[in-house]
């Protein structure tokens, strides 16, 4: 096997010493009508600290269960393979411990602030609440929690320390959840459609900062997105999903100037754009399959122009893309690579 | 494109009172026009007056002052029988195809519900020929006849939910954010279905969105509200070339192009907020 240029796009093996969220095969199982199915395949990705990665993928694509399972959210799913976290694995772990790392090593903002909130409480309280986890002090949690407010732009932090959610608008809730994720200083920032509800000149707004906030922490942020423009500004490297498989990984430069898998070809190729003008949308045909029902083989064939009789038959690896750039699971690619 | 106007909205005034608080303007002075044949644009975030004035032209809701002229006819205090006409040659799509579609019907009494109101006078034979023809129109076929909507995919939903404006022969079509809900890869799908509905019968469109891009690829007039006034109005071409209000270039500038070292530099070229 040809080793790759940057280790870092290795699937499987040890952790290299430069990543800081190792995941290996990671499979994701949930029970749905008496039947398990498995939501996310075999993923495997790998982060370096200070990295940007954006998972891309549509509705049923496994996103935002991978960032959940990652997190260990769901008490229903069943894991397996490998998470590991600065070196720590964080499958089977107890959740005792899982907690102790939530906040501290790695932290989730979600999509709708408003329901990871409590609207009973006040905003300062929350936001110091993961260090008073940690036994600081209430008087120094506090203000730590003022300081990263004020850091993340609120205007008259103090004063609005002891305000409730109802009273902050889309964009101010999203910088008190990310004041919450980013105050015990954690490794690893996982913002889940962090953008998605809001109007655009706030999402323009909480994506800087999500972008800025990272920078100077030295965070490394895994964004969960369907967004390919959110995408293009702020990641360093993309992953796209496809029913429940990691199906291309690549620079952020590259997957958009010469998309290797089909699906992302096709999905960049339908974007409307701002920018320039175009006849028509290239759309593919069909909706993806929803993950219990998906197809044989590559689960992408049944919309794909290039669609062969193999693709029918058997799941395409992941494997080196044949500019070495990053890697793609397509049997096309296979060919050429050996042709 | 003709000059003619199919709707015309001039001087509309809308407010809201609660007891205690000052009245709120959701809609000052807003004229708008959607001319036979084209597509309109209309864009601007929340709290911009997007659905009052979607409402107030629906007639759900009545103005405080203005006109709302279809086809000549200031429907402001119009007849039941000027509002029969309206309800038979202007359709509606919504934004989320789960919730304006009655999961348990099936697509023939879904499609063909309009019909069955509008036209009762239909064999039961005409009406499903004609539901067939507008299935088809979208894409869908015969077959889907006896299935209920809760087994289709939001694309596939987002299709019935036009056929169901379609059949009805519409001049006008209002769509609220009618692919925002849609996947990437469905929502170029409906975007072209409009695009082709719209060639296809000379409809003329209101076209709602906040999707900036989507507007820009679709609609051939664009205007753009912002907390209840009209703050631009031309062209597509022209608003995005050049766009003369502050909030236009705002939400121009705001809005991410897939391309990452495009994106990059615009970003760059943005002070930090």
């Amino acid at each position: 096997m040809i080793m790759s240029a940057s280790p870092r796009l290795e699937g499987g093996g040890s952790a290299a010493p430069d990543s800081i969220l190792d995941i290996t095969d990671l499979s994701v199982t949930m029970n749905s009508a008496g039947r398990d199915i498995r939501i996310v395949d075999e993923l495997s990705l790998r982060i370096a600290p200070g990295e940007r990665v954006a998972l891309v993928g549509e509705s049923g694509s496994g996103k935002s269960v991978t960032a959940r399972a990652i997190m260990r959210l769901d008490d229903s799913a069943t894991l397996t393979g490998s998470v590991k976290l600065d070196g720590q694995e964080l499958v089977g772990l107890p959740e005792k411990r899982m907690r102790a790392l939530r906040g501290a090593q790695f932290s989730m903002v979600f999509q709708d602030p408003l329901r990871t909130l409590n609207p009973l409480r006040t905003i300062g309280d929350q936001i110091a609440e993961p260090l008073r986890i940690r036994g600081v002090s209430k008087r120094d949690a506090l203000k730590a929690a003022e300081e990263t407010l004020d850091s993340l732009g609120v205007v008259d932090a103090k004063a609005r320390m002891r305000a409730y959610p109802f009273e902050f608008s889309g964009g101010m809730r999203q910088r008190v959840a990310l004041a919450i994720a980013l105050i015990a200083r954690p490794k690893v920032l996982i913002a889940d459609e962090p953008t998605t509800a809001l109007d655009t000149r706030v999402q323009e707004r909480v994506l800087r900062l999500i972008d800025d906030a990272a920078r100077e922490r030295g965070v490394a942020v895994l964004l969960i997105t369907h967004d390919l423009g959110v995408v293009a500004g702020f990641a360093d490297r993309v992953a796209v999903m496809y029913s429940g498989r990691k199906v291309e990984d690549a620079p952020v430069d590259v997957l958009y100037s010469s998309p290797s898998h089909p699906y992302t070809e096709g999905l960049l190729a339908a974007v409307p754009r701002l920018d320039e003008d175009q006849a028509e949308l290239v759309a593919m045909p069909g909706a993806s399959a929803a993950p219990g029902s998906r197809p044989s083989g590559c689960a992408f064939h049944p919309r794909c122009p290039f669609a062969m009789e193999i693709c029918r038959a058997t799941l395409p690896l992941l494997s080196e893309r044949p500019d070495r750039a990053g890697q793609v699971a397509c049997h096309l690619r296979t060919m050429e690579e050996t042709a | 494109m003709s000059e003619r106007a199919l709707l015309e909205v001039e001087g509309l005034h809308k407010t809201y009172s609660m007891s205690g608080r000052p009245k709120t303007h959701a809609l000052n002075d807003v004229a708008l026009s959607v001319p036979e044949g084209s597509v309109t644009g209309l864009v601007g975030e929340s709290g911009s007056g997007k659905s009052t004035l979607i409402r107030c032209v629906m007639g759900f809701e009545r103005p405080d002052s203005g006109t709302i002229r279809f086809d000549g006819t200031d429907m402001v205090g119009a007849s039941r029988a000027d509002w029969a006409t309206f309800r038979r040659e202007v359709q509606m799509v919504f934004q989320d195809p789960y919730s304006s579609l009655d999961p348990r019907m099936t697509v023939e009494s879904l499609v063909g519900e309009g019909l069955r109101l509008q036209q009762p006078g239909l064999s039961r034979a005409k009406r499903r020929a004609l539901v067939v023809e507008a299935l088809e129109s979208v894409g869908l076929a015969e077959e889907h006849l006896p299935r209920r909507s809760a087994s289709f995919s939001g694309g596939q939903r987002q299709r019935i939910a036009i056929a169901r404006a379609i059949v009805m022969r519409p001049r006008l079509l209002i769509c609220d954010e009618p692919v925002s809900a849609l996947d990437v890869s469905v929502q170029a799908q409906v975007v072209n279905l409009l695009k082709q509905m719209q060639r296809q019968f000379g409809l003329s469109m209101l076209f709602v969105a906040h999707d900036l891009a989507v507007v820009r690829h679709l609609c051939d007039t664009v205007a753009v509200l912002e907390h209840g006034n009209l703050v631009e109005s031309g062209p597509t071409r022209d608003v995005f070339a050049s766009p003369q209000a502050e909030y236009t270039r705002e939400l121009i500038a705001a809005s991410p192009v897939p391309d990452p070292v495009v994106q990059r530099a615009r970003m760059a070229a943005r002070p930090a907020v």
